[in-house]
């Protein structure tokens, strides 16, 4: 199918809009220009409800509005809309006599139209639209009976989100937002439908009741019971086959996701880890807690024998020892020299009382010797007094001296211990407060992070995970068991039926239904084989083509790649696996999902437009330029919507390979942002023929003029 | 068509090789009734419609022409034809 033409009417802000679209095999793309809030996603919405109903509406299109919002209801209170598109659809028939693909081309037109009374501003009623498909022919347009559905067997509904999609739409395929299972559901329901795998599935599920069916006659066909039991095995081994493999596949499906969500349960833990496991974090500041408070006790302890201390007649003696020390040294010398203690007082007083001196004078008062002696004891008793401090002093001195030298409980080195036992003391509190702060902090950092609660999810799901291997164990051996007796039913079958010579009606039905069976199951499992790794071969391909990487070189993303299980998986340097959704960037995201579906199309044949709204968003440089080569290259008709800022850096691009630019304006936009009065009395889109080199009296913007890369088309 | 046409033909005509050629032709005739169980399968995808009758009728079809075409008179119809 390739767009050739088409009109919307009152869509929205497409009042009244014609485009042409390239159909040329050598320039397959249509550039559609516009800003934000030009109706790019509009026409997007009004594409699709032209060949899929309201199904191509956002939501079912219930409360999508179709008519303009500024609609003049003095005009009319019943607003008609149509689009009305005329499309080419070329095809493949064999020609029975030569065995020969002829290609075939027919133009038709899909027209569709409906009306929206409006009831007050917010609330309006649609009448259910009505389609028409005409074919082109030499006597113009002619209708198609059947038109809705005839359109289907050209273009299916369900491969509408693959051909007409956006930038982010296409995500979904990889978002981390959905389950995993949710994820594969749509890469394989995308593969499924594009490739034919589900029709050929119902087709095996119709044959092989069809065959059950024939196995029902027997009693007609003159069976005897034992045939009519077989019969009635066969049909009800093949309903538990059935069963069986569908459960397979549905606990297939559960232990993968099983698998992810038990990853994702360790990662958390790894990282809350990483950051603290809180419940030990928790024990571990209760320690230090109960470690700070001793260490405090301790120190009230040592204070008070520091204090203690203070209160010991040792104090003086401590704070004075080198005063002491001093003072002893100069008091033993006083001694050394005789200076003290002084004993010539009572010497001389004897002599006064004998009355004798020992030099045989008499002594009596007021001869001269004895008034000398007795001055001479007046002026030593004096100076005794002195001597008799000093000698004390002395003796007191030695023994603190004594003291302190010997004891070493004594008050210095009790002292000295007591305070460097504070100062520990002291020293550790400090840094023990400081880890109960840290600690405290880390706690309060981690209130959602439950550890002990995430290991116990860990524990269920690998209990469950447990539970589920288990019932697959059991309904794999149940599978092959009903497969071993179905495969023992068909010979008892192919025996008792001989014996009885069964009518050959009915035998040559049976032979028939399974040949069918086995020619349909058989083609189904050799193209599911081949089909997926070719659709995986072509987005590796084109994905590392549009993010120009090279894995021969240097390049981090080695390999993208379509798994068995429907998984869409990307590859770094040693195999290393790389979450698409979680380990690209946003532009590799986007050309992971681009390259995914331009590689299905290329697998399934399918000749369709890609419609494209806003595909290089976020993408720069020389990945955008390849995700554009790339998606032209492989496409059969490509439509892109795309801003100004998107086209910049690939006008090169576009100069060689568009077949048609448009460029779509909003009267809305004057005058703050477009330069010219559209003259248009209601808000509407409107549209001009101006390349991105370009600008005209319609789509001419603020700055344009001024813009030498652009000029004035007349 | 979003289904490749082409290549499931070519499928099916390979697997349909493998088939025992029952009669003369038979093989070509398995082929067709694969294509006519598609054919109907494809339009009940669009709409739906009798599919079961629709494929039962083709086997019973081909089981008919099997008979026909391998009995006796069958045999006599595929010299008449050679």
């Amino acid at each position: 199918m390739k767009f050739r033409r088409v009109r919307f009417k009152n869509f929205r802000l497409l009042r009244d809009l014609e485009l042409e679209f390239s159909t040329s095999d050598e320039h397959p793309l249509t550039v559609i220009r516009a800003e934000n809030e030009t109706g790019k996603t509009t026409m997007l919405n009004a594409l699709q409800w032209a060949l899929f109903g309201n199904d191509g509406l956002p939501d079912g299109g219930d409360l999508y509005r179709l008519h303009p919002i500024d609609w003049d209801e003095s005009q009319a209170k019943t607003v008609p809309i149509e689009v009305e598109l005329e499309f080419e659809h070329r095809y493949e028939r064999e020609d029975k006599k030569t065995g020969q693909w002829i290609e075939n081309t027919e133009v038709y037109l899909a027209y569709r139209r409906t009306t929206e009374t409006i009831v007050n501003p917010n609330q309006w009623n649609r009448a259910t639209d009505s389609f028409d498909l005409m074919r082109k022919s030499d006597r113009g347009f002619t209708p198609v009976p059947g038109g809705e559905l005839a359109l289907r067997q050209i273009l299916e509904s369900n491969l509408k989100d693959l051909f007409f999609t956006d930038g982010d739409r296409a995500l979904s395929f990889i978002t981390s937002e959905i389950s995993v299972g949710e994820k594969r559901k749509r890469v394989q329901k995308a593969i499924r439908d594009l490739l034919g795998f589900d029709i050929l599935q119902t087709a095996i599920s119709h044959v092989r009741k069809a065959g059950a069916e024939i196995r029902g006659q027997v009693k007609e066909a003159g069976g005897t019971d034992d045939l009519q039991k077989v019969a009635a095995r066969i049909s009800d081994l093949e309903t538990k086959i059935a069963d069986a493999e569908k459960r397979s596949d549905t606990i297939e499906l559960q232990l993968s996701q099983m698998a992810v969500d038990i990853d994702s349960v360790e990662q958390k833990i790894a990282v809350a880890s990483a950051k603290g496991d809180k419940e030990q974090l928790i024990q571990e500041l209760r320690s230090k807690r109960d470690e700070l408070a001793s260490a405090r006790t301790l120190l009230d302890r040592v204070r008070r024998d520091h204090s203690a201390l203070f209160s010991q007649e040792a104090l003086p003696t401590g704070l004075l020892s080198e005063y002491v020390q001093r003072a002893g040294a100069m008091l033993n010398e006083l001694k050394a020299k005789g200076r003290i203690p002084r004993t010539a007082i009572p010497v001389l007083q004897e002599r006064l009382e004998l009355g004798v001196c020992i030099c045989g004078t008499k002594l009596e008062p007021g001869h001269p010797t004895y008034e000398h002696i007795k001055a001479l004891i007046e002026e030593q008793q004096q100076a005794s007094e002195t001597d008799d401090r000093l000698t004390n002093l002395r003796l007191i001195a030695n023994q603190r001296i004594a003291l302190l030298e010997s004891d070493d409980e004594a008050w210095g080195s009790g002292v000295k211990k007591v305070v460097e036992r504070r100062n520990e003391l002291e020293a550790r509190i400090q840094t023990l407060e400081g880890e109960v702060k840290v600690l405290d902090a880390k706690v309060d950092e981690l209130p959602e992070t439950d550890v002990a609660f995430l290991r116990d999810h860990r524990r269920k799901l690998r209990q469950t995970r447990e539970n589920l291997i288990r019932d697959k164990g059991i309904n794999d051996a149940d599978l092959r068991r009903y497969q071993q007796d179905k495969k023992q039913a068909d010979e008892d079958w192919a025996t008792l039926s001989k014996k009885q010579k069964l009518s050959r009606r009915i035998q040559s039905r049976l032979t028939a239904a399974d040949d069918m069976l086995a020619v349909i199951a058989k083609s189904y499992a050799a193209i599911e084989q081949s089909e997926i790794p070719q659709v995986s071969d072509y987005m590796n391909k084109y994905f590392l083509e549009m993010i120009v990487a090279d894995p021969q070189q240097n390049a981090i993303i080695r390999k993208a790649e379509v798994t068995s299980s429907y998984d869409i998986g990307v590859w770094g340097p040693l195999d290393r696996y790389l979450d698409p959704d979680r380990d690209l960037n946003g532009a590799s995201r986007r050309a992971l999902t681009l390259a995914f579906i331009l590689a299905l199309t290329e697998v399934s044949g399918t000749k369709a437009p890609n419609v494209i709204d806003t595909p290089l968003g976020m993408m720069s440089g020389q990945v955008k330029q390849s995700v554009l080569r790339t998606a032209i290259s492989h496409s059969t008709q490509l439509v892109l919507f795309l801003t100004r800022s998107e086209i910049r850096d690939c006008e090169e691009i576009l100069d060689k390979e568009a077949g048609v630019v448009v460029t779509l304006s909003s009267s809305a936009h004057y005058p703050k942002m477009l330069r010219n009065d559209p003259g248009a009395s209601w808000r509407k889109v409107l549209s001009c023929k101006c390349n991105h080199h370009q600008y005209c009296a319609v789509c001419e913007r603020t700055g344009d003029a001024d813009n030498s890369a652009l000029s004035l088309r007349k | 068509m979003p289904v490749n046409q082409r290549r499931f033909v070519e499928v099916f005509r390979e697997t349909c090789a493998e088939v025992p050629e029952r009669f003369p032709g038979y093989r070509h005739v398995l082929l067709e009734a694969v294509a006519d169980v598609m054919t109907a399968e494809r339009e009940h995808s669009i709409r739906h419609t009798q599919i079961q009758q629709k494929v039962s009728d083709v086997c019973d079809r081909l089981g008919d022409s099997l008979a026909a075409d391998s009995g006796e008179e069958g045999g006599q119809r595929a010299k008449r034809k050679r």
